[in-house]
């Protein structure tokens, strides 16, 4: 789950807000065109609306208007019949006065400008008192057939008037003037309603407040032309002049009342007259609906918002569900969890896929198992093939070392009795030869058993010195026969590995540096690498190029020109080595430079049993005359033994089985100084078992020593395990000749120490 | 949403979209409910009814009973018993009593006082200079000192005014064209009316009667409305014609005025229009119940916060002539056409 951890939930969350964006977004921006088309119809509608009621008004007012102007004229219409003019005009006038209530004043004025009648329902009548008025504005105001319009006068400081004159087409019939109240408009324009709270208001040219619905206004003489709309309508009104009250109606607007509160405004002029009505309302209440949907639409968008939001939630989980479901198991199955089954129903191609990932995890699984009976059976066949091989080895080695052991000891023993130095060298080359084919058939097994990985390395702790030691004792000589240095550098430090096969990558990585170092000398020694060490093998050799530090690891590759000698195995081998160690050989070198060989492996602890020290090779003639039993099943090793042991001035005991060797034992006059015991016996008998045996017949614990043609690993360690020296055939002369003295020293030294 | 329910809900969110399917709770949408019906729920908080307190003061017990004056408030959307209580007090027809009734009125400290009659607003202006009072003058509110101005009274009274000083002149025409013959004007005024007020009347009456060329005594009712002595009186000093003085005294007695009048034959314009209807000869005067209507209007201006010195004195705008002809039959008196003519209605 690991790999996929970083991009958890990210499909989701994409997802979500790929939804919920478009949601929302679709949603916002669909309520906000509505709303703000819906916004400006209905403003456009309202406006509409109030246009028309002040047009309405308008021509209402000019009705009004039109029909005092009519009644007015009906006065000025020529009298019939005889009859005091004067007279009938003042009937006329008192008509005029019943029929129209708005009229509070009448007087006819002759052609000449002279008031001739007055009627009044406040003040006293006049009858042919012949005021001069020509110069009245009333008088000379109306043309021929066409009437007057005062301006608005407050008469008594709260009354409005105008003073209306009408003159006939004939001249001559005079003209008639009236006083109207204008209160009897005031009736029309309170009656004006828009919506709870709009009214309407009449204003003359310069803004005076003619006619409102709170008539106080009115009474007040206010002056509206300090609003905005009022301004607006007195302007439209004057532009488009006429007496075409809908082309002077300007666009309604926003405007404000004398309070300062915002309304919305429409006007129409009244031509005639020169006024203009205009009708209001309060904006609150106009745009009320508006504002009241607009909240509607805010708190609907609200909540479809917050459903598109869940709704996006819940779409996202089930998209992503099934495809988390997917990728858990695709990892599960990858992680090798072949069982693991996908669940998905979603009933679509998510649902195929999860189908087909189970069916291919089947198939693997199938194959796995296939795989595994195969690899199984692969293993068994390579198993019972290893197994023949080494069976195939191990016989090998055994039947070839014995012969090869013999023949260097007659060789050995030829090379002694040589009575002349010719002989003796001849011998000697012969030694070497012998000598040389052991190692190769040594090399060439350790390599086959390697390849065959029948060697697995048994770690222990162990201190190195001990180690060291014995490379310095093996290759003392021979650097001192070359003329080289040899120093070991003492360590006391406690390595963990396999002390058999570090001995031997040793050996070997010394062997070479020896081999090719013609002047200086070699230098063993351990490094401390943090956890680990290293254990060094330098010389001041010929070096190696860096392009051929890779080939020297090959089988048979000897640098140089192979005059250095040896069979160009030992890296091999010690390559193998390092790799069963969990290690591996590091070479640092430059031609004519001298090389380093590396091998690094574990620290050790101190284990608690001390280890027992290598015996220290030396020539003593500590063999003269001891008694050495030896138990080998094949005859000819035991002759050869026997003569070589006798060279060395040994009396010798030969018996081929443990039977053999115990009688011999009991026969024998004296206990032997040492035994040396074939590990491989005939039948099942091991030469520990023999070793045994003669102790416990000797009642005494006499020195022995293994010889062993079996190179398997098993037997080594139960040789090694028996805590007797043991040596691997084909066995050194030299080697068991030091072996020997050791024993019968050791012998020696413990009988002493135990004498009572 | 608080911020903690919103972090719960994104947490429940974010389970419920990775799977754990109980995690899904009920908080988000109970948090919808919530949300939505208090954004949806009004706001409207019930206006507590403000109950207007109008103190009336009247001359009489009739005063008090004036139903025009209700019907307007009732127009105007108040209801008595509801969100309008009057208080009314009147003086028992005597001008003390009516003193004390104002006072009484005024010391109930009601939103507004009303005053429906010249009188009454008199005594209501001198029991108080700082509750609003609405009234309806008969004579010349700024002469008597209820007003500045028409147009900005500058006080606590505003309301009507009927006056038209040139009316008297107009009705002692109209006396005139309808009894040509007639020399001696008896006015009539009453006790109970302040001397301020009887002042100006008869100042325009006498300037109209010079104008008309008749001669005017003013004789004084007695103030238990008692018309027998006056005229007695008038008997004596052999008057043509009658002309009560504007004040709403006269409307009380207007029937017996009227008997009074036609037994005797004297003509007389009253300015009482239902006078006419009673027997009397003439009236000439305003339709008083439309007046006491406004008069709400005013009130209710005043309850709404307006202030009574910036609301003008409103004026009639219609008059009406009644005249009589059994009356005048009665009295030997033709009706010249041009009365006809200007009378709005003739009671046959």
């Amino acid at each position: 789950m690991r790999a996929g951890a970083w991009a958890k939930g990210r499909l989701f969350r994409r997802y979500f807000l790929y939804f919920a964006l478009l949601g929302v977004s679709a949603l916002l921006v669909s309520e906000a065109t509505g709303l703000y088309f819906a916004n400006r119809e209905t403003r456009a509608a309202l406006s509409t609306l109030q246009r028309e009621k002040a047009l309405g008004a308008a021509l209402r007012i000019a009705q009004f208007a039109k029909d005092i102007e009519r009644q007015i004229g009906w006065t000025l219409l020529p009298q019939a019949g005889g009859g005091d003019p004067i007279d009938q005009r003042y009937v006329e006038l008192l008509k005029l006065l019943r029929q129209v209530p708005a009229i509070t004043e009448a007087s006819w004025l002759d052609a000449s400008g002279r008031e001739q009648v007055r009627v009044s329902r406040l003040g006293l009548d006049r009858i042919g008192a012949g005021l001069d008025r020509s110069s009245d504005p009333a008088f000379r105001g109306p043309k021929p057939g066409h009437t007057w319009f005062g301006p608005v006068d407050f008469l008594k400081e709260t009354e409005p008037y105008m003073a209306m004159a009408v003159a006939p087409e004939r001249r001559s019939e005079g003209v008639t003037l009236a006083e109207v109240n204008l209160k009897f408009v005031w009736d029309l324009v309170s009656r004006i309603r828009i919506g709870a709270t709009g009214y309407a208001y009449v204003v003359d040219r310069s803004g005076r407040l003619l006619s409102h619905p709170d008539i106080g206004l009115v009474l007040k003489k206010t002056d509206y032309s300090g609003l905005p709309q009022v301004q607006a309508a007195l302007a439209g009104g004057a532009e488009a002049g006429g007496p075409d009250a809908v082309a002077g109606s300007p666009e309604p607007g926003t405007g404000r009342d004398p309070q300062g509160n915002l309304v919305l405004a429409a006007s129409a002029p009244i031509p005639e007259l020169g006024w203009v009505v205009l009708v209001e309302q309060p904006l609150a209440e106009a745009y009320g609906p508006l504002y009241a949907a607009i909240g509607r639409t805010a708190v609907l968008a609200f909540g479809a918002v917050v459903l598109a939001v869940l709704a996006s939630l819940a779409l996202a989980r089930h998209v992503t569900l099934p495809i988390r479901a997917l990728q858990e198991g695709a990892t599960r199955i990858g992680a090798g969890a072949l069982g693991h089954r996908l669940e998905v129903k979603t009933g679509d191609e998510l649902q195929a896929l999860a189908e087909e990932f189970n069916r291919m995890a089947e198939r693997l699984a199938e194959s796995y198992a296939g795989l595994e009976l195969k690899v199984a059976e692969r293993t068994r066949e390579l198993e019972r093939a290893n197994q023949a091989r080494s069976r195939l080895l191990r016989a090998a080695s055994h039947d070839l070392r014995q012969p090869l052991h013999a023949l260097g000891l007659f060789v050995a023993q030829f090379g002694a009795r040589s009575p002349d130095a010719e002989t003796r060298h001849i011998a000697a080359q012969a030694g070497a030869a012998v000598s040389a084919l052991q190692e190769l058939l040594d090399a060439i097994l350790d390599i086959s058993r390697l390849d065959a990985g029948a060697i697995s390395p048994k770690v222990a702790d162990f201190a190195i010195a001990t180690l060291l030691d014995r490379l310095t004792t093996a290759f003392a000589p021979s650097a001192a026969e070359k003329g080289l240095r040899l120093r070991v550098v003492p360590s006391r430090l406690y390595v963990r590995s396999d002390p058999v096969l570090l001995e031997r990558i040793l050996l070997n990585l010394a062997a070479n540096a020896l081999r090719y170092t013609q002047r200086g000398g070699v230098l063993i020694g351990c490094r401390r690498r943090g956890g680990r060490v290293g254990i060094e093998v330098l010389d001041s050799g010929i070096g190696i190029a860096p392009e051929q530090q890779r080939a020297i690891f090959d089988e048979f590759y000897q640098a140089g020109d192979g005059q250095g000698g040896g069979l160009g195995l030992g890296l091999a081998i010690a390559a193998r080595l390092a790799g069963l160690l969990g290690s591996r050989i590091e070479v640092a070198s430059g031609l004519g430079m001298g090389s380093v060989f590396a091998v690094e492996v574990e620290r050790g602890e101190r284990p608690a049993a001390p280890q027992s020290c290598a015996p220290a090779g030396g020539a003593t003639d500590t063999l003269l005359g001891a008694l050495v039993l030896v138990v080998d099943d094949d005859a000819l090793v035991r002759d050869a033994m026997q003569s070589l042991l006798a060279q060395w001035g040994c009396t010798v005991a030969a018996a081929a089985t443990g039977d053999e060797a115990v009688a011999l034992l009991e026969g024998c006059d004296r206990l032997p100084d040492a035994l040396l015991c074939d590990y491989r016996l005939l039948g099942a008998e091991t030469g520990i078992e023999v070793i045994r045996r003669l102790h416990t017949a000797a009642g005494t614990a006499i020195p022995a020593a293994l010889v062993s043609g079996d190179t398997a690993p098993e037997s080594l360690r139960e040789a090694r395990a028996s805590g007797y020296p043991l040596l691997p055939k084909p066995v050194a002369p030299a080697k068991l000749r030091a072996l020997f003295e050791h024993l019968v020293a050791a012998a020696r030294v413990p009988k002493q120490a135990q004498s009572p | 949403m608080r911020p903690g329910q919103s972090a719960m809900f994104g947490e429940a969110c974010l389970a419920y979209a990775f799977g754990k399917e109980d995690a899904m709770p009920d908080t988000p949408l109970l948090a919808l409910t919530i949300l939505l019906t208090g954004l949806a729920a009004s706001e409207a908080l019930a206006q507590e009814a403000k109950i207007a307190r109008v103190g009336l003061v009247g001359l009489t017990e009739g005063g008090c009973g004036n139903q025009a004056f209700r019907e307007g408030m009732r127009d105007l959307g108040y209801r008595e018993g509801g969100n309008l209580v009057i208080e009314c007090r009147h003086g028992g027809g005597r001008y003390e009593g009516l003193q004390r009734a104002a006072q009484e009125v005024a010391s109930a400290k009601p939103d507004v006082m009303v005053a429906l009659t010249h009188l009454t607003a008199d005594a209501a202006h001198a029991a108080t200079n700082r509750i609003p009072v609405v009234f309806i003058a008969s004579s010349d509110p700024v002469a008597g000192g209820f007003a500045a101005s028409l147009s900005h009274p500058g006080g606590n009274m505003t309301g009507l005014t009927y006056y038209a000083g040139e009316l008297n002149a107009k009705r002692l025409e109209l006396l005139k064209a309808v009894a040509p013959g007639i020399r001696r004007v008896a006015v009539l005024a009453s006790a109970v009316m302040s001397q301020s007020v009887n002042d100006v009347y008869v100042r325009d009456v006498t300037a109209a009667a010079e104008t008309l060329g008749l001669e005017i005594r003013v004789f004084v009712t007695r103030e238990d409305n008692d018309l027998e002595p006056t005229f007695a009186e008038l008997d004596e000093w052999k008057a043509d014609a009658l002309y009560p003085l504007p004040t709403i005294v006269f409307a009380y007695n207007a029937q017996q005025m009227a008997d009074l009048a036609k037994w005797r034959g004297l003509p007389t314009v009253h300015w009482y229009k239902p006078f006419a209807t009673m027997g009397g000869l003439m009236a000439y005067g305003v339709d008083y119940p439309a007046l006491q209507r406004r008069a709400a209007a005013y009130v209710d201006k005043i309850l709404r916060g307006a202030d009574p010195a910036d609301l003008p004195i409103e004026q009639p705008t219609q008059y009406e002539l009644l005249v009589n002809r059994e009356t005048a039959d009665e009295l030997g008196l033709a009706i010249p056409p041009s009365l006809a003519l200007r009378a709005d209605r003739i009671i046959e």
